[in-house]
């Protein structure tokens, strides 16, 4: 069953597992996303010019553009995609949730975007220079948050095992014969032994307080993309036109996210639903193990980004 | 970009004259501090010292300019030699690399490359006209083949994790550089 998890993970994490069998297909693909997203941002300073140039019909360019560039940009990381999928891959959520999870977390990021450059260059007079400086230390910020994220997801992991192994001793000990009346006995309600628990009772209590920490964490880091399309466009005086495409490219964004939650949530019905036939102990070992090691991965790349993040200098900049 | 290789009269490459347009963000980004002129148009004085002061920094990355011969990196003499202009919003710079010593291109194999070697700047030949040239009668005779950057399989699958902003390091960018081969029969 681990396979399953591990070739989600592949999909999600694909220039790390990816030294498998198909490289040469995924190398195409992610180069093909790489190449697709430049062209679209380039595309899209030339179309907020020719709104510039007074072609009203150049908007609508501009918008689908910046639309395409959110799908083909949020391929990249940084965008809440490992995040949300391995949170939801180890926590049952509605469809609903993951949408909203990944729409919410997309917007906020836009917004930060437009308050950063708007509100800092409008409202608290910066420079653009310094703006563009800020935003690596919001990267920081973010990719920290998220490394946290990961860890807390790993303590829930062991804290629900080591929770588990101590009643399942316990009732070994105590309950040596029970049967299967005791199903709703308080001292046997997580050893094992109901044939068909609903996956509500086993995976870790979710709350809207881990949904909220998501969001924030995620979207507190604006997309660099959306910030140089900002800057570009209050330069040249179409203030609006800037704000209109960024949000297009959240949503933009919140397409890539989503699916990738969508993928997350049925991966884990899946999953779960074939484990479930075999052993419901294993079942819940097998949650521990999905939030673990998501925890992990998450944790990994985030503070490996994290450090990358940090400002340097360029000769050109 | 374009590039020219420059030939002495005895047919040797001496240098590389290579022309920079850049994007429309860096060139909307670093313009809006330029000072403008009543008609509108920027003051050449200021747009010569942002290109001297770029040229400055870039001496530290070689001009982003790799010149091998024989497989080996070229020295070259600090430019002196730039222009700079702006043309429909965006930032034209050009520079001549000169080398230390004077290359016979029959008798040594000859690539450039001009990239940056942090990856965060993409650097390609115009994809339209001409933009490879040859200066010189002493080209005579000369060819060029133009290589497509061919990065490693692991290579391309890390760049295409990072974003926008950051920077691999240095050494990736010769990945994905496009490479000039001379050929003078």
């Amino acid at each position: 069953m681990p396979i399953i998890f591990l070739c989600f993970i592949s999909i999600l994490f694909f220039p790390m597992a990816a030294h498998a069998a198909d490289v040469s297909y995924w190398s195409e693909l992610v180069s093909f996303i790489h190449t697709q997203q430049q062209a679209f941002h380039r595309e899209l300073a030339a179309t907020i010019r020719q709104i510039q140039e007074g072609g009203i019909k150049a908007a609508w360019a501009m918008i689908s553009i910046s639309f395409l560039y959110g799908v083909f940009h949020a391929a990249g990381p940084g965008h809440g995609k490992a995040g949300i999928s391995t949170y939801l891959l180890s926590h049952e959520s509605q469809l609903k949730r993951g949408l909203f999870l990944s729409f919410s977390a997309a917007f906020v990021q836009g917004l930060s975007a437009v308050l950063l450059v708007e509100g800092m260059v409008g409202i608290v007079g910066w420079s653009r220079q310094e703006v563009k400086g800020m935003v690596p230390l919001l990267e920081m910020a973010s990719f920290g948050l998220i490394g946290l994220i990961g860890l807390i997801l790993m303590k829930r992991a062991l804290t629900s095992f080591y929770k588990r192994m101590k009643a399942r001793q316990n009732t070994a000990s105590l309950n040596f014969d029970h049967d299967h009346d005791e199903k709703g006995n308080q001292e046997c309600s997580s050893c094992g032994h109901s044939h068909a628990p609903s996956i509500e009772e086993l995976s870790v209590k979710t709350s809207l307080k881990d949904t909220l920490a998501i969001i924030f964490s995620v979207g507190i880091r604006p997309c660099s993309g959306s910030v140089l399309v900002l800057i570009f466009a209050e330069i040249i005086g179409l203030r609006w036109a800037g704000i209109t495409s960024v949000f297009m490219i959240s949503f933009g964004t919140a397409l890539t996210v989503s699916s990738f939650a969508i993928l997350a949530i049925y991966f884990r019905k899946i999953a779960l639903s074939i484990v479930n036939y075999k052993n419901d102990s294993i079942l819940h070992n097998f949650v521990s193990l999905i939030t673990f090691c998501g925890g992990l991965l998450i944790a990994l790349i985030a503070f490996s980004l994290f450090l990358k993040a940090q400002d340097y200098g360029h000769p050109l900049f | 970009m374009d590039t020219s290789l420059i030939f002495n009269e005895q047919g040797q490459a001496t240098g590389l004259w290579v022309g920079w347009l850049f994007d429309d963000y860096y060139s909307a980004f670093t313009l809006e501090v330029i000072q403008r002129q009543e008609d509108g148009s920027y003051d050449q004085k200021a747009l010569n010292r942002l290109a001297e002061e770029n040229l400055r920094n870039l001496s530290e990355y070689s001009y982003f300019t790799f010149i091998k011969v024989d497989g080996k990196q070229t020295p070259y003499l600090p430019v002196t030699d730039y222009k700079t202009h702006v043309s429909q919003n965006r930032l034209w710079m050009e520079f001549t690399v000169m080398f230390k010593d004077a290359i016979d291109p029959k008798k040594h194999a000859i690539d450039y490359a001009v990239y940056d070697p942090t990856f965060y700047v993409e650097i390609l030949h115009e994809a339209k006209g001409d933009p490879i040239q040859f200066i010189g009668t002493g080209a005579r005779g000369c060819g060029y083949a133009l290589k497509r950057p061919e990065p490693p399989e692991e290579i391309s699958l890390m760049a295409g994790m990072l974003d926008k902003d950051e920077t691999a390091g240095d050494g990736i960018g010769q990945y994905f550089a496009e490479r000039v081969v001379i050929s003078c029969p």
